[in-house]
């Protein structure tokens, strides 16, 4: 009992310490693509769009998601969309070595790129249609909730 | 012994000493570098670049960009598709696709550099992929051999849990990685030259080979599998979706099991292996599965 009782205060402390750490630090959005939605939610109304390496500062955080600052404006993400390590693009100046060896900060655009794809289709004699046409998949956000709601689904995480 | 030779001596002395205080919160890249600087055989510029040398020995597969992260996956799905063509039928993809954007969303990973894509294979072989960007793949075996929308999701929520873990990522070699993250191509003052891009594509391609070799022929390993398993049924269970799905999935497979056969059977545990560390996490007011849902599956899946 008094086990149980100390393991769940310190994970306790351990996930303040977590959530505090995050608030107030400048983060970079770590996907091609984020939505900012109004809500702490995967499904809530969406208020901005925000782009791979777009900087934003976290306000708060509540379980997975965090609320930020950015210049297109104050939503709610999903943890897993940012990085707390900064990534940055790459400019072509003498900046770029020491950014590289830099751990904290990554270049985007660099290394295993577009480029890179390119020349080993062309090497390797690959076809990526089939892998663009599944990414390009058409998705709708209200037949997914009606579909979640007919099958008696749940999206966690989800107050909206 | 002259003054000037003393006096190295002397510093070479006080800096190993110095080296050897700091042994246990640095590398011997570190003292070699410390040293060199000290003794005055390498300027402070040298000893800048052997350290960066040896943080470089250091990365792993948690230092590529989720950028990275993608292309490595892009390439490893172009490989799956070109080995199992895709099976042509909108309304199954589009079942599929629509489960598993709420297994995803039910993830510790929701979000990867793109989302995540899901895409049935016209093969009768029993088989399932995933690439570190996401990309899912079921045979049309694997998805004959499921008998509700749970036990679908279940297959889904396992491939995913592989990408939350990055189990491909961890099959990479780490010299590859290392060569990969310390090229030129990212670390020179300019974008990569057409050399540079040359040298970066060819630890690209063997990045691709040790990532198909482990979903093709070797497999994971046990432990990972285990993860996966046990990710899936976190997945379920917030989902909404019937954790029990993924036992009696594995309990029909077992039933079919061909230890010699293609396939899974190459690449993972024995279903009765993993059997037994399933059930031991289901719990009693787990959700179940829900007619509703058997029923659509029904009629999709009808044809498959």
């Amino acid at each position: 009992m008094f086990r149980k009782a100390f393991a769940v205060s310190v994970g306790l402390v351990v996930a303040v310490a977590a959530a505090w750490a995050l608030e107030g630090q400048l983060v970079s959005v770590a996907v091609r693509s984020a939505q900012l939605r109004e809500a702490s939610g995967h499904l809530a109304p969406i208020v901005a769009q925000l782009a791979y390496t777009d900087e934003v500062e976290v306000l708060e955080v509540r379980g997975d998601f965090l609320r930020v600052a950015s210049p297109a404006g104050e939503g709610w993400l999903h943890r897993s969309a940012i990085s707390e390590d900064r990534i940055v693009l790459a400019d072509d100046g003498e900046d770029a070595a020491r950014r590289a060896d830099d751990r904290e900060v990554a270049l985007a655009g660099r290394g295993f790129n577009e480029e890179v794809e390119q020349r080993y289709r062309s090497e390797q004699g690959l076809s990526f249609d089939g892998v663009d046409r599944m990414e390009d998949r058409a998705r709708n956000s209200d037949a997914l909730m009606r579909f979640i709601e007919d099958g008696g689904l749940r999206v966690p995480g989800d107050e909206s | 012994m002259s003054a000037r030779a003393r006096s190295t001596a002397l510093v070479t002395v006080v800096a190993v000493a110095t080296a050897v205080v700091f042994v246990t919160c640095g590398t011997l890249t570190d003292i070699g570098a410390t040293v060199g600087e000290a003794t005055g055989t390498i300027d402070r510029r040298q000893a800048a670049s052997i350290r960066r040398t040896g943080e470089r020995m250091e990365r792993s597969f948690e230092d590529f960009t989720p950028e990275q992260e993608y292309y490595i996956g892009r390439s490893v799905a172009a490989t799956v598709l070109d080995q199992y063509p895709a099976y042509e039928n909108d309304e199954v993809n589009e079942y599929l696709d629509t489960i598993g954007q709420i297994v995803v969303l039910a993830s510790d990973r929701p979000s990867l550099f793109a989302d995540y894509s899901f895409q049935v294979l016209d093969d009768d072989e029993v088989n399932a992929f995933a690439t570190p960007g996401g990309h899912i793949f079921l045979t049309r075996g694997m998805v004959r051999l499921a008998e509700n929308e749970d036990e679908l999701a279940a297959v889904l929520a396992h491939e995913v849990a592989h990408v939350v873990e990055s189990h491909g990522l961890q099959t990479i070699r780490t010299s590859r990685i290392t060569a990969a993250l310390t090229s030129a191509a990212i670390t020179g003052a300019q974008f990569a030259a057409g050399e540079e891009v040359a040298e970066l594509t060819e630890i690209f391609e063997g990045t691709i080979d040790d990532v198909t070799q482990t979903l093709f022929t070797a497999g994971y390993s046990r432990s990972a599998e285990r993860e996966a398993d046990q990710g899936a049924v976190k997945i379920l269970r917030r989902a909404g979706y019937a954790p029990s799905a993924l036992a009696s999935f594995l309990e029909r497979m077992d039933a079919r099991w061909e230890p010699d056969g293609p396939g899974l059977a190459r690449t993972h545990p024995s279903p009765s292996d993993r059997l037994n560390d399933v059930r031991a996490v289901l719990r009693d007011d787990d959700p179940e599965v829900d007619p509703r849902r058997s029923e659509r599956f029904r009629r999709i899946m009808e044809n498959v």
